[in-house]
């Protein structure tokens, strides 16, 4: 398996997409002119593409809603999503930055079913796990922070991922969540405190 | 100040989230459901297109059930009656009038304006005032 970010474009190939997309080929990043592959019908584009985000994507999806099966739903849907859109796709900002804007959004709607339906909270879930279901490989400290996150507004949770995670800029996720660099600061703090207050618990 | 490195580090770990991946499996799944949606659209499009005709065809049927089933219905009919039959009156008096016109266009001349126009009651009146 090969990384898009080491791939080799032909400029002659990517004249005529550039041109049509409205950008010079030498300010196209190598996910951009992946991107207006697809929109041109590159099947081999969209495997780079998959190959390259899926895990970055499926891990912030999984610490978000702690949930497996369910990130790698949320996972697929974004690419699905990317692929319907391509041929709508301007390459104005960084890649990262739109993809996490759709992984966001599908996050969004994914949280507000799930009050819909009432799922059975997590936290009642670890309460049953601790009554005697532990899998060894799992460390308490983890499943402390698995609450912890649970108990986070989705912001201060997508904030502190995509910090950590992605170790994007505090202006790049700011643009990803529509809010104030400064904004994006507070939250990321506070989801800190709340998490290392979790833990401090734990070890006192 | 070693504990809060630790606890720090361990937070870090726990967001990066690093041990966990998905196989190949997946990007092949992927590839193939976006292949699977590609065949579809052109039945989705059917659908959109059909929408507005279904709905304009059945607000129409509404409508006209609507019309049907009023209490008004019945005085709109008689009224559109009425407005018929007095249509008919309007161009059987024009037929009349032009013949009247044409008796009068036929009338001699000399014959006095007045005299024709006056009835029996104005000539008693005439002759009550001396005139």
């Amino acid at each position: 398996m090969h990384n898009a970010t080491h791939f080799f474009f032909d400029q002659t190939e990517l004249l005529p997409m550039s041109k049509k997309a409205g950008f010079k080929s030498e300010e196209l990043s190598d996910d951009h002119i992946l991107m207006l592959k697809i929109a041109d019908g590159n099947q081999g584009a969209m495997s780079d593409i998959i190959d390259k985000w899926k895990n970055g994507l499926f891990r912030f999806f999984d610490r978000s809603l702690r949930n497996k099966a369910d990130a790698e739903d949320l996972t697929q849907r974004v690419f699905i999503r990317i692929y319907q859109s391509a041929s709508r796709y301007k390459p104005k900002a960084k890649f990262s930055t739109y993809l996490f804007t759709v992984a966001r959004n599908l996050l969004i709607d994914e949280i507000k079913k799930r009050n819909r339906a009432q799922v059975s909270s997590y936290y009642d879930d670890w309460i049953n796990f601790n009554k005697g279901e532990r899998d060894n490989g799992i460390k308490e400290w983890q499943e402390i922070l698995d609450v912890a996150m649970q108990e986070m507004p989705e912001y201060h949770s997508t904030a502190i991922l995509l910090r950590v995670q992605r170790e994007l800029s505090y202006r790049e996720i700011a643009k990803i969540m529509k809010v104030s660099e400064s904004r994006v600061k507070t939250w990321i703090f506070r989801a800190r405190v709340h998490l290392k207050e979790s833990l401090e618990h734990l070890r006192a | 100040m070693k504990k809060d490195n630790s606890i720090d580090g361990d937070i870090n770990e726990y967001l990066s989230n690093e041990k966990k991946s998905l196989n190949d499996d997946f990007t092949r799944n992927v590839l193939n459901q976006i292949k699977s949606i590609e065949k579809r659209p052109i039945q989705g499009k059917r659908k959109i297109s059909l929408f507005p005709v279904i709905v304009f065809g059945f607000a129409s049927c509404l409508l006209f059930f609507f019309i049907i089933t009023s209490p008004n219905h019945d005085l709109v009919d008689s009224s559109m009656n009425k407005v018929s039959l007095d249509e008919s009156r309007v161009t059987t008096l024009g037929e009349s009038e032009q013949v009247m016109l044409e008796d009068l266009m036929a009338l001699p001349d000399e014959l006095d304006e007045s005299s024709m126009l006056f009835i029996e009651e104005t000539y008693d009146l005439l002759v009550l005032l001396d005139y």
